[in-house]
């Protein structure tokens, strides 16, 4: 199996077991430590905890020193984040009516043995660290590099990569990255679990 | 219930009652038994019929699918389980009374001469509404229960003029709309053949089977009944069969299917073809494999052990052993052996908790093909033809493993006492295991912080202190989820007589975020633990937690043979400071200190730091 094919699998297990929860009592657990990161993570938080509404949720979290802020809000059938600034405003929307389905994973069974620690890495460079696809804002006081990703569709996913991003200092971010690879290594490829947000978020 | 359209959607197996709910997870698999009630309801003939079948086969839902999808709406709706305020003949009458007297002022009929509204105590004249109301709702304050009281004191000692008033009322609504009346009577199961509170209720319904009304009981009804509403003619809901089980497993688990899909055989086998035990076991399963990360074997064995917990609470004596070897030999139980002159016989009894599955009306004579629980019997002999798969291997190892039910079907209880028999099922299969308080919470939260469901659970605890400060943890924990208020009812210091009132006039919340914390007094009164049964379906629409004395439990379980199936059950540990660490709570409340604080959060600080002051000075001693 080429390692192009392995990495999509693997990216596909990563987003399935730990972004993608299945019911709202779940997601609202996700969301809640999600919440609960956000002080142990950046510096000068601002976090309004999640609030349900049926099968609904909408927060707010940002950093004060980067004078950002997230709001989101996400249904069953669809997600919205609006990103303000001083100066300008964006909305990133992501519409389905199945955010979660199970992807059929056919001929894992040979990829597996083939798994490397590199490829586990490459799939979170490429969707936390780095995302594949980004936009910046290119304004003088703000850090070239925060890159909020644009080509995911796990609404908890994006707010996931986008937490990692408002962390400037890269000692912190290589350290978040390493906890991650503890949690995504080889043997959990091996075993496929779903991973707590408990876990996911280190608490 | 809000539902999950593409999501999961599992619970403790709540019967379905909307239209979304029906749209989404109903298995159409009763096509006959539906189609058959149709017909009687648009039949003009003035014929009873009595809807029978086990716990948790899914009669109400059925109920519900006859009113939502096939339009087929009752003209009267009694619900004798949640709605009538005391269970006895003043309770059952007075309730009668009030909703026919409801139904008839919509219709714009007279209420016809017997009770007076000055029979009503600080009844406003002219407001027959008002008093029909007081009658029809369960009592919100003691002072409303001490009132409704001396109605159902007043309307007991004249019973022949309650139920004249009442027919005298029926006839004249349908006289006026021209035509026969349909009736449906939910909740009659919850009444056991025999029991005190049925003989009460049988006087009301042996009026309503002169209508045309349709009774919602229990399969143990639809034998050797005396009473004249038992008479009326029977439908049987049988058990589903094992393909239907899967498809209705399919539907709960939505777009996450493929994920269980290969365990799905298994708990369709163990289930015996009841929905809610399918449900239970699933639910069960799912959060062993999900939350705790046990492999298919180990997961599988948890569910199996967790639903069949509830089947360990009998009394010893009502160990039906001898039942359960004859119907395992034979494959069928006689009718005669059910019910007989109104009383659950032995077999009865094991058809009413569960113990056996009465399999469908294809019975020949007075023998009905029945079986085992599949629970109750030896793993191995439920698993032997499960299709080949890695799945079914592990579970077939599970079962190697626990080849010995500890049921009774592999042990020899020829020669032993009652009590011998107990023992050796109490001593073979621990019902569940100790928790610590944060391993329970972890359990717990899934269902009770989640705004889509209302669940119950059940707490024992040994130590009070223990128990205190889990309480106050769960307050903050529920508090900082977003649940709030947190309403603690404390039947321990309500006097006897006022502790059900007390407890029902507690439960207001219609927003779905209370959560209620009920401590049940020490050694609780059998009365008290059989009416709570009685109004299992009350406390559907709450999320609740029960505490319970760890030597109280088996009693409260073996009195709630409805009510135990609606409750996860967990015994709370006594190591307070192996259990929760200063420091997990100083983190919950470091987190809340960032926060800008809304009521729930504000609360939730306070009991978090209530919690750590109990912490601190249980570690300073």
């Amino acid at each position: 199996m080429s390692p192009e094919r392995r990495r999509t699998h693997i990216w596909d297990m990563i987003a399935r077991h730990a972004f993608t929860p299945r019911d709202v009592g779940e997601r609202a657990r996700w969301l809640h430590c999600f919440s609960r990161m956000i002080p142990r993570y950046l510096e000068n938080p601002r976090v309004s905890p999640p609030q349900g509404g049926g099968t609904s949720f909408a927060g707010v979290f940002g950093c004060q020193s980067l004078d950002f802020e997230c709001r989101y809000s996400i249904q069953p059938d669809r997600a919205d984040f609006t990103m303000l600034r001083p100066s300008c405003e964006w909305q990133f929307g992501i519409e389905s009516t199945v955010f979660a389905c199970v992807p059929c994973l056919h001929e894992w069974n040979e990829g597996i043995d083939e798994v490397c620690e590199e490829d586990v890495a490459e799939v979170l460079r490429g969707m936390v660290g780095h995302p594949r696809a980004h936009l910046h804002i290119h304004e003088d006081s703000f850090p070239h590099e925060v890159r909020i990703g644009t080509g995911l569709h796990e609404p908890f996913l994006f707010l996931f990569q986008l937490l990692f991003q408002l962390r400037i200092d890269q000692n912190m971010r290589d350290t978040e990255m390493n906890r991650l690879r503890r949690i995504f290594c080889v043997d959990w490829l091996r075993t496929e679990h779903d991973v707590s947000p408990q876990k996911l978020f280190g608490l | 219930m809000k539902r999950q359209p593409n999501g999961v959607n599992l619970d403790e197996g709540i019967a379905l009652e909307s239209r979304e709910e029906l749209e989404l997870l109903f298995v159409d698999a009763r096509a006959e038994e539906l189609h058959r009630l149709v017909d009687w309801f648009r039949s003009d003939e003035r014929e009873g019929l009595l809807l029978g079948g086990q716990i948790g086969v899914g009669k109400s839902t059925l109920l519900n699918a006859l009113v939502v999808r096939e339009g087929c709406k009752p003209d009267v709706l009694f619900g004798f389980d949640r709605e009538t305020p005391s269970f006895g003949p003043g309770g059952f009458w007075a309730y009668a009374l009030g909703r026919l007297v409801q139904v008839a002022l919509k219709q714009g009929v007279a209420i016809p001469d017997g009770f007076a509204l000055a029979d009503f105590p600080e009844a406003q004249p002219g407001d027959w509404l008002g008093v029909a109301s007081l009658l029809t709702h369960l009592p919100r304050s003691v002072t409303e229960n001490d009132r409704l009281n001396a109605v159902h004191s007043r309307i007991a000692g004249d019973v022949e003029v309650a139920e004249r008033q009442c027919r005298a009322i029926l006839t004249a609504m349908e006289n006026k709309a021209g035509r026969v009346f349909r009736i449906f009577c939910g909740g009659v199961d919850k009444f056991a053949p025999g029991a005190a509170d049925t003989q009460s209720l049988a006087a009301v319904l042996n009026l309503l089977c002169d209508f045309k009304t349709v009774f919602e009981v229990n399969a143990v009804h639809l034998f050797g009944g005396t009473s004249k509403w038992q008479k009326a003619p029977r439908l049987f809901v049988s058990p589903f069969e094992p393909a239907e089980v899967i498809e209705l497993l399919r539907r709960r688990l939505g777009g996450y299917e493929a994920g269980r899909r290969d365990v799905l055989p298994a708990v369709a086998r163990f289930s015996g073809g009841n929905a809610r035990q399918a449900l239970r076991l699933l639910t069960a399963y799912d959060y062993a494999r999900g939350a705790r990360r046990l492999s298919v074997e180990d997961a599988f064995g948890h569910a199996c052990r967790r639903v069949r917990a509830d089947f360990l609470y009998l009394s010893f004596d009502a160990v039906p052993a001898d039942v359960l070897t004859a119907v395992a030999r034979d494959g069928f139980v006689r009718a005669g052996l059910i019910a007989e002159g109104g009383v659950l016989m032995p077999a009865g009894k094991a058809v009413y908790e569960n113990w056996l599955i009465l399999k469908d009306i294809a019975h020949e004579g007075d023998r009905w093909p029945s079986t085992l629980n599949p629970l109750l019997q030896a793993a191995h002999l439920v698993t032997d033809s499960l299709p080949e798969s890695p799945e079914m291997a592990a579970i077939k190892r599970w079962a190697a493993r626990h080849d010995i039910s500890p049921y009774g079907l592999d042990i020899d209880i020829s020669g032993k006492s009652p009590g011998e028999v107990w023992n050796e099922i109490n001593s073979s299969a621990p019902p569940s295991g100790n928790l610590k308080i944060v391993e329970l919470l972890d359990a717990i939260s899934g269902a009770l912080f989640s705004l889509d469901r209302r669940d119950r659970v059940l707490i024992a605890f040994g130590d009070s202190s223990a128990m205190e400060t889990a309480r106050d943890y769960f307050a903050g924990k529920a508090g900082e989820m977003g649940f709030y208020p947190f309403i603690p009812v404390n039947l321990e210091t309500t006097p006897p007589k006022a502790r059900l009132a007390t407890l029902l006039g507690a439960l207001r919340d219609d927003q779905g975020r209370a959560i209620y914390s009920i401590l049940l007094p020490q050694s609780p009164e059998t009365a008290l633990l059989r009416e709570l049964d009685h109004r299992r379906d009350v406390f559907v629409p709450y999320e609740m937690m029960w505490w319970v004395r760890l030597e109280d439990l088996p009693r409260c379980l073996q009195e709630w043979p409805q009510l135990r199936q609606l409750m996860s059950v967990y015994i709370l540990e006594d190591d307070l400071l192996g259990s929760l660490s200063p420091e997990e709570v100083k983190a919950d409340l470091d987190y809340l200190a960032v926060l800008e604080k809304d009521e729930a959060l504000k609360e939730a600080e306070r009991r978090l730091q209530h919690t750590l002051n109990l912490l601190m000075e249980r570690r300073a001693k």
